[in-house]
This record gives structure tokens, sequence and C-alpha cells, in this order.
């Protein structure tokens, strides 16, 4: 067995089939494939974006209506963390679109491992930039709210708001469990699928810069 | 047809990409096809990879090289499974495979089989550097599409080749 059969074996291997092209219905589709796709992602980014812009006129109204201090300064922080969270997603999708498919096998697999480091970074520090600020401001709101009374409010959000400690107590208690379960969704993300493919991505760098 | 045009070539058009380049692009999606992904799977996505591309190929390396580029990067993408998050593939009428009606005989199949396993039995980097060699590519390029230097190529072929031939040898014998 020579190299050269074994050339002549691997290029037979095209011989089992042949590929029928109609390339003015090819182009067509391709273009339909991409639209598609395209309109997949914007769909999403305007789906994410919404969901973190709906909290904010939610908490301006909070800091405009409801007059204890602590509450007030926890809804405009609030609306400032919501500000900042559409910022970093809006900073990951950008860093994800960058993927360049031309580039040589080496560059790519450097480029692969620097997204999916990225994500790594992204879910493994939620506690601290997604969940763990919004539980905190949660609890300064919940906390801050003291006796109506004193401060004449009599506002019809007043009825939706938890003044007594029991109605506080069940809040905090299923904010906890809330934040807890998002923390480990993420964690588990990381654990289950983005630390298996950057070893994988490793491990044929490594491959490819032995000698041996 | 969209007319593409290089920087340092002629004019080429989307069909002369495709057409000088299919049969080496389905020869490379075969060896990395995993179940569920058929080969032709993974064919139509290089294949829409090169077209979304081409529009940024600036003609420092030849088209051959670059499409070699793309191949194997979406050919390992999908092997680590990447892309598992994206869209679900859906084939496109336009790309028929078609059996050929004089196709390669048992014996010609079944050397295939036997290469095809042991391309199987080799680490992922040795794979991407074996089907550039069996495409006939001389070290220079296999150098530029996998980004090592020509003499890192030829240090890993001559360990390559070996694992091959260890492993071929038996089995056609």
């Amino acid at each position: 067995m020579t190299e050269q059969e074994l050339k002549e074996i691997w290029m037979s291997s095209s011989q089992a089939e042949r590929i029928q092209v109609d390339l003015s219905k090819l182009v067509m589709e391709l273009k339909n494939k991409l639209n598609h796709i395209e309109k997949v992602i914007r769909n999403r980014d305007i789906r994410e974006i919404i969901a973190a812009f709906i909290g904010i006129p939610i908490f301006v109204y909070f800091a405009y209506d409801i007059p204890f201090p602590i509450t007030r300064i926890a809804s405009i922080l609030t609306v400032v963390w919501s500000v900042y969270v559409i910022y970093r997603f809006r900073k990951l999708q950008l860093s994800r679109k960058n993927e360049d498919l031309t580039l040589p096998f080496k560059a790519q697999l450097e480029n692969q491992k620097t997204n999916m480091m990225a994500q790594h970074r992204f879910l493994d520090t939620v506690l601290y930039w997604y969940a763990g600020p919004p539980f905190l401001l949660n609890l300064a709101f919940i906390l801050g709210l003291g006796n109506p009374e004193i401060f004449n409010y009599s506002s019809g959000l007043k009825e939706h708001l938890p003044f007594d400690s029991g109605s506080k107590i069940t809040l905090i208690v299923g904010l906890t469990a809330f934040y807890t379960f998002v923390v480990w969704l993420n964690k588990r993300a990381v654990k289950k699928t983005l630390n298996p493919l950057i070893a994988d991505i490793q491990r044929i760098q490594d491959q490819l810069e032995t000698e041996e | 047809m969209e007319n593409f045009e290089h920087q340092h070539n002629a004019p080429m058009t989307f069909e002369q990409i495709l057409e000088s380049n299919k049969e080496k692009i389905y020869r490379i999606s075969r060896v990395y096809a995993v179940a569920p992904l058929e080969p032709q799977d993974l064919f139509q996505e290089v294949i829409y990879q090169i077209w979304k591309s081409f529009s940024t190929f600036k003609g420092n390396s030849g088209i051959d090289t670059w499409v070699y580029k793309i191949a194997l990067n979406v050919c390992q993408r999908s092997k680590l499974k990447l892309d598992k998050g994206k869209e679900k593939t859906v084939r496109l009428d336009s790309l028929q495979f078609v059996p050929a009606e004089v196709g390669p005989d048992k014996s010609q199949q079944e050397r295939y089989k036997a290469l095809h396993d042991c391309i199987a039995t080799l680490n992922e980097a040795d794979q991407s550097l074996l089907v550039l060699l069996l495409e006939g590519l001389p070290y220079k390029q296999i150098a530029t599409i996998t980004g090592l230097t020509e003499n890192h190529v030829a240090v890993k072929m001559k360990r390559i080749r070996k694992l091959l031939f260890d492993c071929i040898t038996p089995k056609l014998a």
C-alpha cells in the first residue's frame, strides 16, 4: 500500500454520489436561509432587549410614586442596573457575530476559545452582575417600605406593595429561591456545556501544537 | 447569478467556485459528519458559509486554500457541536445527491471504509492534517490552511503517516 494508492481511495470516495446543483435556485435558497437566520437573530435580540427594558418604566414609576427614600433609591438603582444588563447582553451578542470561518484552522480555534471564554465569564459571574445586584436592590426596595401614613402615601399602588412583615418575609423567601435558581441554572450551563467545549478546543489546540 | 470580484484573479462566479470545489467539500464532509448530521447537511453548510463569506475574500491566498479553510472550520465546529443552539438544518432543494450510475465497486467501497475507519482513530488535529494530505496538497498549502509552520506540518505528517499505515495495512492485506 503506497501513499498514492491511499490518495486514490480517498479521491474515489466522491464518485459514489453525483452532486447535482440547480444554480439558479441555489442562490435564491441561500439568500432565503440568510434572511431567515438574520430574522431569527434579530427577533431574539429584540425579545431580550424588550425583556430588559420592561423593568425600566416600572421602576421609574416606583421611584416617582413611592415616597420612602430607601425604596426610591433602590428603584433608581434598579433602572441603572437594567441599562447595564442591556449593555452586557449587547456586548456579548456583538462579540459572537465576529466569528470568521475564513481564518486558518489554528486561528479559528483560538477565536472559538476566546468566544467560549467570554461566554464562560458571562455566565459564571451572573451572581455578581445579574442575580446579586437586583436581589440586594429588591431587598432594599422591600425593607425600605415604611409606614404609609407617615408619608401620607395613598397611591393606588399602595394596595399591591408588601407593607406588613409577613408579606415582606414571604416575598424575600420567594426572591431568594428565584435568584438562587437563576445562579444555579447558569452555573450548570457552564459546567455541562461550556467547560467541556473549552476543554475540547484546548485539546485540539494541544494536539496541533505538539510535534509528536 | 451573482458575480464576485477577486482582487488578484479574474472575476469569478459563485457557480465556478462551487463546480470546482464541490467534490472536495463533499469528501471532507463525509469524514466529519457525525449522526444525526449527514454529510449532505455538512456539505450545504460549507456551501452556505462560502457563499456568505465570498464578498470578504481578499485574494491573499488562492481560492482553493480559502475553500479548504472554510470547509475545515465548518466541519470542525460541527464536530464540537458548537452550533447546536442554532437553526436546525433544512435541506436545500437545489442540492441533490444522486447515487452514481457507475459508482465504486464493492472492493473500492471496502477500501474506502477501511481508510475512513483509520482516519476516525486519529485525534482531531491529525484528522484535519490527514484529509488535506489525502487531497494532495503540498505542505506549504497545508501550513497556510492550518496556521502551522511548514516544518511543523512535515514533522506531524511523518507521525500521522506511520499511524495511518499501521492501521490500514492489516485491514487491506
